[in-house]
């Protein structure tokens, strides 16, 4: 039984939208696509506060950092050209695997993240990009990193009148960035996400990034598997991509999948992981994004 | 009983005040004013037998709440064309053989068109990413490809034809 | 775009006289109206004082009703309705849509006392909306007493497993004993096979399995029922056996059949699954309690779970081969799962047997299967019927064999399939609910599909190649031949009436029902061609009890075969009523009449004739008037096979155990193609349906025998971005029982996947995978076992 909208409210700004739901706060749902409204299970009655007319959907670039808005949506940053300078267009890349062209349309940057559903696109991307998540309440202004953010479930995170207002994330133009999503069919929930990012430096891994998502409740970094990265040769021999992947198999705590075994799970991670790094090393150029190559 | 809310909105071209619970969906707004043609599969977003045209794109109309749409322009599948004067992505789709229950065929439809507004030669992967949200269980979708080619082929030929014929006024559909 | 992804070459056979609309791929008479949306399917035309029907399903496996409190739900304003077991008749019945008397067990009530699986109907009621009718539903209450419950073929059948079907009312009048939760069985034994495996050079054998999985048409199971102003019971459902509905409802009412009107509209497919009477009766019986129109459809959910699926089937076979290729002996044992009510549960055992073992020449065949109850979902009727289950093993033994012999498995195929003019002894002894039927193959076009498809395939350069392929992905390619049939022979019967109207169009009444299948248009097609007139003038009306000829319905692939036949009789029934018009018109004797576009004139003089209008003119208004009408039945005594040779290859990873079908062609023979695009989109929609079956599609349950994955969000169907190129190629062939020639073509390939897949990967990585779906995990889980093998051996 989805959750009844008792009330239909369309604020025209953010102070409007941060009034209402300042209001009554356990009776009212921020909605950006709303899809997760009318899919809810719970048979509860809300008074529903849409932001899309907030003007919370911008997406643009000072040149160091991309800010997304809350209420952009996967379609329109797909098709941003401010959008594909992250990573050089991973992002553009990795949301399109996200779900359908026509429900792209309908999920929304602070939906994606608040929700926070196993399956996300977006919360392993911003974890492994090092994002900032802003947030308002009517009163108060705060920024969390994506480490913060995606420590527990994001619901528990924000306080009650408070949503996400936007998404910055470093442009970080000589970063290498790689993503992998696993799943049975083109638009299937993931089976496993897994977002690998480093710079280099003198032929040598520096800072890198190893997340995973979608076979974890919360995306994680693979602290382990970072600290085996750092220093190497950026030219990854298969025994270092092999080793790394052992790495994460062995240490990511795993959801329970009806999908799938865990150790079908952990064997598959360690095989994404050979492959992702494999394949961004060879990838020659210093900076760029490297598709996944599975479904 | 919840209080119902207004709505305006432009559906297939003509304006619509309409009175609608606030969590009704675009779906079950728009068939019940007759539009049957949007049809329900699973409400759950994957068998894109819902989707409708919203300013142009294809939207899954059983997972929009109908209050998004706003002041926008929805257009269905009887928007298209009909039988007197069919539209010519339709018209395709039955001479390639691409319709066979016709139940995923409106969808189909419409997301045909938003694709071929957006570019008149689609890359084949194109064309597999833009009919990823529309499942098909009858044809084995062999026939819905052989279909857009026939779109393909037959816009740009009327593009061409129009360019030769500026000066003649040329019915177009 | 250049990539081609179907193709279709007509290989004709000659001495056929040419056709002027059949074997054209004219496009379908309903098309523009589902192409512009302009069809009514079932919801799509509901009255405004329509209420809304609901199901409450059991959330228990296994369990007695203790006591059911409608009070508080009748009580809620806008309810109209609730039924359950206390306020309905109690009338043993079958729900699965045959020929009377149906030949499934009669043990399922409209609702009992007892539940028998998750999803089991146990209330239901109508409201003025759906919130209400929801709010309804939850103030029933219902207290059950759990019982133990049995998920598994075997455990089933031993000893002191639990009894899904101890009530004393059930009967069934074929081989059923539920006290040991056997629903049904059969057997069968050609020649002696203990023998024939005794005087093989190699025997082969494995045990093989197949799923649960969906029928998932995009259109869920919807029904409407309403009084008319005369007070009959109008039920217009989305169903493809609209007289089968109608005899069932007035069975389970307790109301006299000539009180029901059974209309299908568009129906958005069914691929068996609404071969089945799922909703009507509890509808109906909600419109005659209150008097109002009643909506009923099956959410997602429910239709995974409360309707129909594919029969689970565990088999144990072994075949005996020569090292020349000849088969010795062919031992087939299986167990149907066929749920927790047996509609279809001996049927798709036989066809089973009979589908399968008399595709090859072999003296000695031994056929042994048993259908048991669980407290699971219920298998129905599912396009393959059997076939499906019976050649995922078969097939993959037949690669075995040949294997085994060092022989290619085309050749294998090439030299062992039955012929045209041959018979087989299996299809005397299997019949479905009665004894076979006898019948020498008349049309056979398999040697034909073997060849042309391994050569469009290139059988050659990709058997035995891909194993040696570098890194980790592999590739294989895998064969299958088939055999289905056209229909029940000797139950299945079709009839059709043709009228002439004043401007020499037709009017076709016709109770085939077409499920998206075109079986509108095939049957357009032929009235057309016999009358020599445009399809266009061909005006049908189709599935409406009131206003049709009996027909079976859309099942055993029967509506080409024999509703085709029925209307082709019809029309020529109707041809001579009018030549007899003409002859008089014209004043010449009738033999000296030829048939012409749209009229009849005099042999050699082609100037004296008369048009159809006129003909039909002259007949309604001038002289000796009468209504020009043809009609016609038709049974049939045979049901003549299609056949198929399916080639498929696949890519492995055998690093993730992904399996990806890279190319599929698939040859078949159905005789003359009425309409090849329609032919073809029959075969490339049940191919892609299997393929799914094989990789994607599966039912899980968890330990309490709830499926736990009912939506799409997880069972999982191919979208255009993942599903493999498909290519068809029709073989023609004459058979001479059907309608110019033509046998069936829906269900055939649907069997083609499993074993083609199934073959294909033990080409690749060499492993054999007996149990379906081939799933990433029981890839690697085979491809370990070998590695463990090889290294023990070291």
């Amino acid at each position: 039984m989805p959750v009844i909208i008792t009330d239909y409210q369309k604020p025209r700004s953010l102070k409007e939208a941060l009034e209402l739901l300042a209001d009554e706060h356990g009776k009212t749902v921020a909605i950006g696509g709303g899809v997760s409204i009318v899919l809810s299970g719970a048979p509860r009655r809300m008074r529903a506060v849409d932001l899309q007319w907030a003007g919370l959907d911008e997406i643009s670039t000072n040149g160091k950092e991309l800010r997304l808005g809350a209420t952009a949506t996967f379609d329109q940053i797909v098709r941003s050209s401010s959008a594909a300078r992250v990573g050089n267009g991973i992002l553009c890349y990795a949301l399109k695997t996200a779900a359908s062209e026509p429900i792209r349309r309908l999920i929304t940057v602070g939906g994606n993240i608040v929700q926070c559903y196993y399956w996300a696109t977006l919360p392993p991307l911003l974890l492994a990009l090092d994002a900032k998540i802003h947030l308002r309440t009517l009163q108060h202004r705060r920024t969390l990193g994506a480490d913060e953010f995606f420590a527990e479930p994001p619901p528990r995170v924000l306080v009650p009148g408070e949503i996400v207002t936007e998404v910055t994330i470093p442009l970080a133009p000589k970063r290498k960035v790689g993503f992998e999503k696993f799943s049975k069919t083109a638009n299937d929930y993931a089976l496993i996400h897994l977002v690998i990012s480093y710079a280099v430096q003198g032929r040598k891994i520096v800072e890198p990034r190893v997340v995973v998502g979608a076979c974890t409740n919360l995306p994680v970094r693979c602290h382990a598997a970072e600290e085996f990265l750092e220093g190497q040769p950026s030219n990854i021999s298969l025994e270092n991509a092999l080793k790394a992947g052992q790495i994460v198999a062995h240490h990511v705590a795993l959801r329970r999948d009806s999908r799938a075994s865990s150790a079908y799970r952990r064997r598959l991670m360690a095989v994404l992981v050979q492959r992702l790094l494999s394949r961004m090393s060879s990838e020659g150029k210093e900076s760029q994004h490297v598709e996944g190559g599975l479904r | 009983m919840t209080e119902l809310m207004t709505l305006n909105t432009r559906i297939n071209g003509r304006p619509y005040t309409i009175q609608i619970q606030p969590g009704a969906v675009l779906a079950d707004v728009l068939r019940s004013l007759g539009l049957t043609g949007t049809k329900v599969g699973c409400r759950e977003g994957h068998c894109g037998s819902c989707i409708v045209l919203l300013n142009g794109k294809p939207v899954n109309s059983c997972l929009l709440l109908a209050a998004k749409v706003e002041d926008a322009d929805v257009t269905t599948i009887e928007g298209l064309g009909d039988m007197q004067s069919p539209h010519p992505i339709q018209e395709a789709f039955v001479q390639a053989g691409a319709v066979q229950c016709g139940f995923c065929t409106p969808g189909m439809v419409l997301t045909t068109k938003a694709l071929f507004d957006e570019t008149p030669h689609p890359t084949p992967e194109r064309i597999r990413e833009a009919l990823s949200g529309n499942l098909c269980r009858c044809t084995g979708y062999v026939k819905i490809f052989d279909a857009l080619r026939l779109v393909e082929e037959r816009l740009s030929r009327s593009v061409e034809v129009t360019k030769k014929s500026a000066r003649k006024a040329t019915p177009k559909r | 775009m250049k990539k081609k992804t179907s193709t279709s070459k007509k290989h004709t056979t000659s001495g056929q006289p040419s056709t002027v609309v059949v074997g054209k791929s004219i496009p379908k008479v309903d098309g523009l109206s589902l192409a512009t949306g302009r069809a009514k399917f079932t919801a799509d035309e509901l009255p405004k004082d329509c209420l809304v029907g609901m199901f409450l399903f059991s959330p228990l496996a296994h369990a007695r009703i203790v006591s059911i409190d409608i009070s508080k739900a009748e009580a809620l304003p806008g309810v109209h309705a609730v039924l359950y077991y206390g306020n309905v008749p109690r009338i043993a019945h079958t729900t699965a849509g045959q020929g009377f008397p149906e030949p499934s067990p009669w043990d399922t009530f409209m609702f009992d006392r007892k539940v028998r699986y998750v999803g089991d109907r146990v209330a239901a009621v109508a409201a003025e909306t759906r919130e209400i009718a929801l709010e309804a539903l939850r103030l029933i209450k219902v207290e059950y007493e759990p019982l133990p419950a049995v998920f598994d073929f075997e455990e089933a059948l031993k000893p002191g497993a639990p009894i899904i079907h101890d009530e004393p009312d059930i009967t069934s009048f074929l081989p059923f004993d539920p006290k040991r939760n056997l629903a049904a069985w059969a057997e069968a034994h050609v020649g002696d096979v203990k023998k024939g495996l005794a005087e093989a050079d190699v025997v082969v054998e494995g045990e093989f399995e197949t799923h649960y999985y969906a029928h998932a048409p995009i259109e869920p199971h919807t029904t409407l029922t309403y009084l008319d102003p005369d007070g009959r019971l109008v039920i217009r459902t989305s169903t493809q056996v609209p007289f089968h509905c109608r005899r069932i409802v007035a069975q389970t009412l307790g109301i006299p059949v000539r009180q029901i009107r059974v209309i299908k509209p568009r129906l958005g497919g069914g691929f068996g699954g609404k071969q089945e009477i799922l909703l009507e009766d509890v509808c109906a019986m909600l419109t005659l309690r209150t008097g109002r129109p009643v909506f009923m459809e099956l959410n997602r959910a429910q239709e995974f779970m409360s309707s129909r699926t594919r029969h689970p089937m565990r088999m144990w076979v072994k075949m005996g081969v020569k090292k020349n290729g000849d088969v010795t002996a062919i031992d087939f044992r299986g167990i149907l799962n066929t749920g927790a009510y047996g509609s279809h549960g001996l049927t798709v055992l036989t066809n089973v047997g009979s589908k399968c073992l008399g595709l090859l020449r072999c003296p000695n065949v031994r056929f042994d299967g048993k259908t048991v109850y669980t407290n699971l979902p219920v298998g129905g009727a599912y396009r393959g019927y059997g076939a499906t289950q019976g050649m995922m093993a078969l097939g993959q033994l037949i690669d075995e064999a040949a294997r085994a012999i060092g022989m290619d498995v085309v050749d294998f195929c090439l030299r062992n399939h039955i012929r045209a003019g041959e018979t087989h002894p299996i299809f005397r002894a299997l019949g479905e609910g009665r004894e076979g039927v006898d019948m020498t193959i008349a049309s056979c076009g398999l040697a034909e599909c073997i060849r042309l498809g391994a050569e469009r395939f290139g059988w050659k350069q990709r058997r035995g190649q891909g194993r040696k392929m570098p890194g980790p992905i592999k590739r294989g390619a895998g064969m299958v031949i088939l055999m289905q049939g056209s229909s029940i022979p000797e139950i299945d019967m079709a009839s059709a009436i043709v009228k002439l109207n004043d401007d020499g169009s037709v009017n076709l009444y016709s109770g085939a029902t077409d499920l998206g299948t075109g079986a509108d248009t095939i049957l357009s097609q032929i009235v057309a061609e016999t009358l020599r007139i445009p399809v266009s003038d061909v005006i049908l009306t189709v599935a409406d009890t009131d206003n049709s000829p009996f027909d079976t319905g859309a099942y055993a692939s029967s509506t080409t075969y024999l509703s085709g036949e029925a209307a082709r009789r019809a029309a020529a029934d109707l041809l001579e009523n009018m030549r007899q018009v003409a002859a008089e018109a014209l004043g010449v004797a009738p033999e000296k009449l030829e048939v012409g576009d749209k009229c009849f004139y005099v042999h050699g003089n082609a100037r004296k004739s008369i048009s159809y209008e006129a003909l039909a003119r002259r007949a309604l208004y001038s002289r000796n008037q009468q209504q020009l009408v043809g009609h016609a039945s038709a049974i049939s005594h045979v049901s003549p096979p299609p056949f198929a040779a399916h080639f498929c290859e696949v890519e492995v990873d055998t690093e993730t155990g992904v399996v990806r079908v890279v190319k599929y062609v698939a040859a078949v023979d159905c005789g003359t193609p009425i309409n090849p695009k329609l032919a073809e989109g029959q075969t490339e929609g049940a191919i892609l349906n299997s393929i799914g079956a094989a990789l994607l599609e599966e039912y899980v349950f968890n330990d309490e025998g709830r499926m736990i994955n009912p939506s799409f969000n997880y069972y999982k169907l191919f979208t255009p971005a993942d599903a493999p190129p498909i290519e068809t190629i029709l073989v023609q062939t004459h058979e001479p029982t059907g309608p110019y020639g033509a046998k069936s073509v829906s269900e055939i390939s649907t069997n083609g996947p499993l074993p083609a897949i199934a073959n294909a990967i033990y080409d690749a990585v060499g492993v054999r995978l007996r149990k379906a779906p081939y799933t990433p995990e029981r890839v690697l889980d085979a491809l370990d076992a070998v590695s463990r093998q090889e290294k023990e051996r070291k």
